[in-house]
């Protein structure tokens, strides 16, 4: 099957378990967000593909192969990190030329073209660029690599709103151009929403819902009325939270919607993914 | 294949330059000695620089310990497996050893020629004439202190700082456990033995000759031991 | 790189993005993508492509702009973009010529126009009579607004 396969991945450090028996899978052609609180383990899942560090148990499969210490994954996937791995003496410009060397996939015209969309200059060493700069260069490098699968950890940390937007315009462009995975984590929910298509979400080390991004929308609602009359709507409902203003009583439900009976001041409104999500993975949390 | 020899090619070529630096560096700083002394004492006579292979050592033992942690990185970062990252390191150390012998071999062999006060290491060690096993035990000797210095660091990285502290301690007592056992629990003859075995090993023959190829193959025996270590290391290693 | 063959001008607030694109003689299309409303991104797109279609934007008979286009300007998903043109498709507005991209198809504003006026009764005048009735208003005083309304109009 064509996919990153993740099979029952458990990751332990000294006694905090990382993650926890996790399994799912990236298909191939999709656009993910791939998205957790701080701590949830999407960090240590992306250096498990990247085979940057080991499972304690399970496996992880690009397209049946093993990602372990695997050479023949380096042509299929690639994992631009939110940590500065590059050699930070080397100027932007040679570390396309190397990049072009280390992958038959990489495109050195294209990431000067996108270098040059960003404005980033490609005669500054990599310690020298600001933090915005730093990240524009790993993501420059990311989007002109054509492996089939792309990850994204963080990609638009410290860039401004004009350099996000162009990010996930190039990424779209990219995405036509040729078929292949892209996943995003990310902490910005809202400003990925309409890019995605599917969405795993992982909470304290397990993947807490994986679903199509316009099923979720449709399943995810909030009520809104007095006390009284929300309770008894959310009865039979899968409430994954509660707002209360005074008399006022807000509840967020995920399942299919039941008509609002007659009389009743109730108020049924959409629920936007941020809002999801925060309800859901505050559930048991803080 | 392709992959193997880009990553190759990127640690030799991302040290290369430094080789150059080091070395104008160090003839810079002797004949600035050479001179300074010379015209304080008033004559070149009765002085001279031995060994200069001694900052080669010091060279490379730096090269051992920075050829783990930013090349790691970044060839991780670009998908490379531990295996290539292992052999792209070997091979850099090879080729830095192997350039900084020839130099210091061709070098310390002139010079020697030209003044006899000077001697190159190997030389005074087992005379001069052989530039090839000249050359040799060099590089040999240089890829074991990279090695050796690219396991420690490695050791270190993957159990951490404090243990390596203990580890450190553990291994001066073993020194001292050997030194003490020489002293006080073998036996004269035991002692002798061991140390004709010793002297062997670096070629000095019992009967006063000298075998040329012994002290390499005790250099190369030791390098590959070191290579095994580093080997089963890294590919145990996580980023962190 | 058609992209910059449309001059686009787009800002985006949280709730909002609205892009405006300046298409050569082609006047203005306006579409307003608004991902906090109940109803489902690929419905507004088709929604809003009705619309230039039905205002005559897109005449019949000429290329609509292509799922890449609209996706990268307004940075959302192709899928959900063709999910959207796929509903016009299927109404029968739009259809793909093969290698050249979708295609105002003849007749379109006719059927756009029958169609908006069958939902007329649930959509305006249903609602007006609901809305009425709660503010207790009498069915002579809607019909005598309504023709104030045409009155004004006229003036």
């Amino acid at each position: 099957m064509n996919a990153i396969s993740i099979q029952n991945i458990t990751k332990t450090y000294k006694n905090v378990t990382a993650l926890d028996n996790v399994s799912f899978s990236f298909e191939f052609g999709k656009i993910y967000g791939f998205l957790g609180r701080n701590g949830a383990g999407k960090s240590t899942l992306i250096n498990i593909i990247a085979n940057r560090i080991f499972t304690d148990k399970g496996e992880v499969f690009v397209d049946g192969l093993s990602v372990k210490e695997n050479m023949e994954v380096h042509e299929k996937i690639f994992c631009m990190s939110e940590e500065d791995l590059y050699e930070t003496n080397l100027k932007i410009k040679d570390q396309f030329k190397w990049i072009n060397r280390f992958y038959d996939s990489f495109d050195t015209e294209k990431a000067f073209e996108i270098a040059e969309k960003f404005n980033l200059n490609t005669n500054m060493k990599f310690k020298a660029l600001s933090k915005g700069y730093q990240s524009i260069f790993k993501l420059t490098v990311a989007l002109a690599l054509r492996v089939p699968y792309v990850i994204f950890d963080e990609p638009v940390l410290g860039l401004d709103a004009n350099h996000r937007e162009l990010f996930y315009n190039l990424l779209l462009k990219e995405y036509e151009n040729e078929e292949r995975t892209f996943i995003i984590a990310t902490h910005l929910i809202e400003e990925v929403a309409n890019i995605i298509e599917e969405v795993v979400l992982l909470d304290k080390g397990k993947v807490l819902l994986q679903e199509d991004v316009a099923t979720l929308l449709e399943k995810g609602y909030s009520i809104s009325g007095l006390a009284k009359d929300v309770e008894s709507y959310c009865e039979d409902k899968n409430v994954i939270g509660y707002d209360e203003l005074g008399g006022l009583k807000i509840a967020y439900i995920l399942g299919a919607k039941s008509a609002v009976p007659q009389g009743s001041n109730l108020q049924i409104s959409a629920m936007n993914l941020q809002k999801l999500f925060v309800k859901l993975t505050e559930k048991g949390g803080n | 294949m392709k992959n193997l020899k880009s990553v190759i090619q990127y640690e030799c070529m991302t040290s290369f330059k430094y080789i150059w630096v080091f070395y104008a560096i160090q003839y810079a700083c002797v004949g600035l000695i050479y001179i300074l002394t010379g015209l304080v004492m008033g004559t070149y006579e009765d002085m001279g620089v031995s060994a200069l292979e001694m900052n080669s050592i010091v060279f490379v033992s730096i090269l051992g310990v920075l050829g783990f942690k930013e090349d790691f990185k970044m060839l991780i970062q670009n998908g490379f497996t531990r295996k290539y990252i292992f052999m792209a390191t070997l091979s850099l150390f090879c080729f830095i050893s192997g350039i900084m012998a020839l130099v210091d071999t061709v070098v310390g062999n002139v010079i020697h020629y030209v003044s006899s006060n000077y001697s190159s290491m190997y030389g005074a060690i087992y005379g001069y004439g052989n530039l090839f096993m000249n050359w040799l035990w060099l590089f040999l000797l240089y890829v074991l202190v990279c090695s050796l210095l690219y396991l420690g660091i490695l050791i270190i990285n993957k159990v951490g700082k404090k243990v390596s502290i203990y580890l450190g301690v553990c291994l001066s007592g073993i020194v001292l456990l050997i030194v003490a056992l020489f002293r006080y629990v073998f036996s004269a003859e035991v002692v002798a033995d061991m140390l004709e075995f010793l002297m062997k090993a670096m070629g000095f023959m019992t009967d006063g000759t000298i075998n040329y190829l012994f002290p390499a193959l005790s250099l190369l025996f030791i390098v590959i031991v070191l290579g095994i270590g580093s080997y089963v290391i890294i590919r145990r290693t996580e980023l962190n | 790189m058609l992209y910059y063959r449309y001059k686009a001008v787009s800002y985006s607030t949280n709730k909002h993005t609205h892009i405006y694109t300046y298409m050569e003689n082609k006047g203005v299309i306006r579409l307003n993508i608004n991902t906090n409303i109940d109803k489902p991104i690929f419905i507004q797109i088709a929604e809003q492509l009705e619309d230039s279609i039905f205002t005559g934007i897109f005449p019949e008979e000429t290329k609509i702009p292509s799922t890449n286009e609209l996706s990268a300007l307004l940075n959302i998903n192709p899928h959900t973009v063709l999910k959207g043109m796929n509903l016009l498709v299927d109404e029968e507005v739009i259809y793909k010529k093969r290698g050249l991209g979708m295609f105002v198809k003849k007749g379109a504003v006719e059927k756009i126009r029958l169609k908006r006026q069958s939902q007329f009764y649930n959509q305006y005048v249903a609602a007006l009579i609901e809305e009425a009735s709660k503010l207790k208003m009498t069915k002579e005083e809607i019909i005598s607004l309504i023709e104030r309304g045409y009155h004004d109009e006229r003036n």
